[in-house]
């Protein structure tokens, strides 16, 4: 009745974050391990491996399957407008500050699905700020990046969408900005106009530009204190004063010195102002 | 032995033994209790206040990275998995559901199983799907305590049965016995 679980140490998973540093210049060694534990052994598990040893070979061999590797264990953020009354609360809060400019940016760092993208553009577009918008999403897999820009959502996963759609814009109609083909629907294409996509390391890479909004909602909790408290820093080096940043509803944006920099414009929707 | 933390999972016929649990604990009762029931996704408030109309012990719905506390539950937030840390701190996350549920007992039991091994009580309520079997057997492999509620008092058994089908359970009790033997720990 239940399979076998395949388990794995810290020890294990350590050694094989220390490979993939080395090997591949990528750092998972701050994120939150009990979830990323989870993540690997479940990968292990579906590719028949038995070991860790035998995982960590393969993927610095093979750089396809470090592709599908990355894939797995970066997290989706997995329905639009995830949230309702956070949509809202942006909207309330910021758009009237982009309606007065000639243009704005977004960014959406470390990104491994469209749907914080698909739900800011709908947004954008119902209220007629998408073409002054620039948005540009980050993402450190490129297998990601083209499912992303594949837009397509599982027609299977569109009712928690269209419910979560409808709270916002009770007589709205999704299909407004999606095609049905088949069993997926696609996001329409002239919506992505304004929107670049990168592969990039948020923390190795150098970022460039200034922000009016930065959506980076449940990013941090798949990193360990210190790898938030970074994160926050950088991110907030390219956000303009007077420009916001989102996080989850579960995250607080604290650090030494956060509440001199910072002001939580909505305490329960976690949306912040960047003051100093 | 001396346990250390104590874990809940419950869904469908578990909400009255989880307030009877709470309100029959005193408010002494220093071991931090982990909450991990299933809930409509889309409902964020209403439900730490209807548990806590009667307990003793305070009930909160942690943010992620809040570190875990003597005398107080936590529940798991609606729409998010909970992880324990090393570190002594909770980690949320948005992952797939497992079991058609997030939070996921399953996830909860097998991370507190990991982090707090033989320091851990696990308790599994009534319910109607397997979620929570798993999680079961993980922590009696990581050498905690494993009970589940009688099944014959079980408003739902497919829960509290599928966890005796994945594992050996060290007690099945009675609602009564289970605050009990909580009341009586020391």
């Amino acid at each position: 009745m239940f399979e076998e679980h395949l388990y794995i140490g810290i020890s294990d998973l350590k050694s094989l974050l220390f490979s993939i540093k080395m090997q591949k210049g990528i750092d998972f060694s701050e994120y939150a391990l009990s979830s990323l534990k989870r993540r690997v052994e479940n990968f292990m598990k579906r590719f028949h491996f038995k070991d860790i040893d035998e995982l960590s070979h393969k993927i610095i061999k093979d750089e396809y399957f470090f592709e599908l590797f990355l894939k797995d264990i970066l997290v989706d953020t997995t329905e639009l407008f995830r949230d309702p009354e956070f949509w809202i609360e942006l909207r309330r809060l910021s758009f009237f500050k982009f309606r007065k400019l000639n243009s704005f940016k977004i960014f959406i760092p470390d990104s491994n699905s469209g749907e914080d993208l698909f739900s800011i553009l709908i947004m954008l577009k119902n209220e007629e700020l998408i073409d002054k918008s620039e948005i540009v999403l980050s993402s450190l897999s490129k297998l990601n990046i083209e499912k992303i820009q594949k837009a397509t959502i599982e027609t299977k996963k569109m009712e928690v969408n269209i419910a979560n759609f409808e709270k916002i814009y009770e007589n709205g109609n999704i299909y407004d900005f999606f095609q049905e083909k088949g069993h997926v629907v696609k996001f329409k294409k002239e919506l992505l106009n304004n929107v670049k996509i990168i592969k990039h390391n948020f923390f190795s890479d150098e970022l460039s530009g200034m922000y009016h909004l930065i959506l980076f909602r449940n990013k941090a909790i798949y990193y360990n204190p210190q790898l938030k408290i970074k994160a926050l820093n950088i991110l907030k080096e390219h956000l303009i004063t007077g420009g916001f940043i989102a996080l989850g509803i579960k995250e607080q944006l604290e650090y030494p010195g956060s509440e001199n920099e910072f002001e939580a414009i909505s305490e329960t929707e976690k949306i912040y102002k960047k003051i100093f | 032995m001396a346990y250390k933390y104590i874990i809940i999972g419950g869904s469908a016929g578990s909400f009255q033994t989880v307030t009877r649990i709470l309100s029959s604990l005193p408010k002494s009762f220093n071991l931090p209790v982990f909450l991990c029931l299933h809930r409509l996704k889309h409902v964020r408030a209403g439900f730490v206040e209807a548990l806590s109309i009667k307990s003793n012990i305070k009930i909160i719905e942690p943010d992620d990275k809040e570190f875990i506390r003597q005398h107080k539950a936590y529940l798991a937030p609606a729409n998010y998995h909970m992880y324990f840390e090393l570190g002594n701190y909770i980690a949320l996350s948005t992952e797939e559901p497992v079991n058609h549920s997030r939070p996921a007992i399953d996830i909860s039991f097998a991370s507190a199983a990991y982090t707090y091994r033989d320091k851990l009580i696990a308790i599994l309520l009534s319910g109607a799907n397997k979620d929570g079997a798993l999680g079961m057997r993980e922590v009696k492999r990581q050498g905690g305590l494993t009970i589940v509620q009688d099944p014959d008092e079980c408003q739902v058994k497919t829960m509290t049965a599928s966890a005796m089908s994945a594992t050996e359970i060290d007690k099945i009790l009675s609602a009564d016995k289970i605050i009990e033997f909580l009341v009586n720990l020391k």
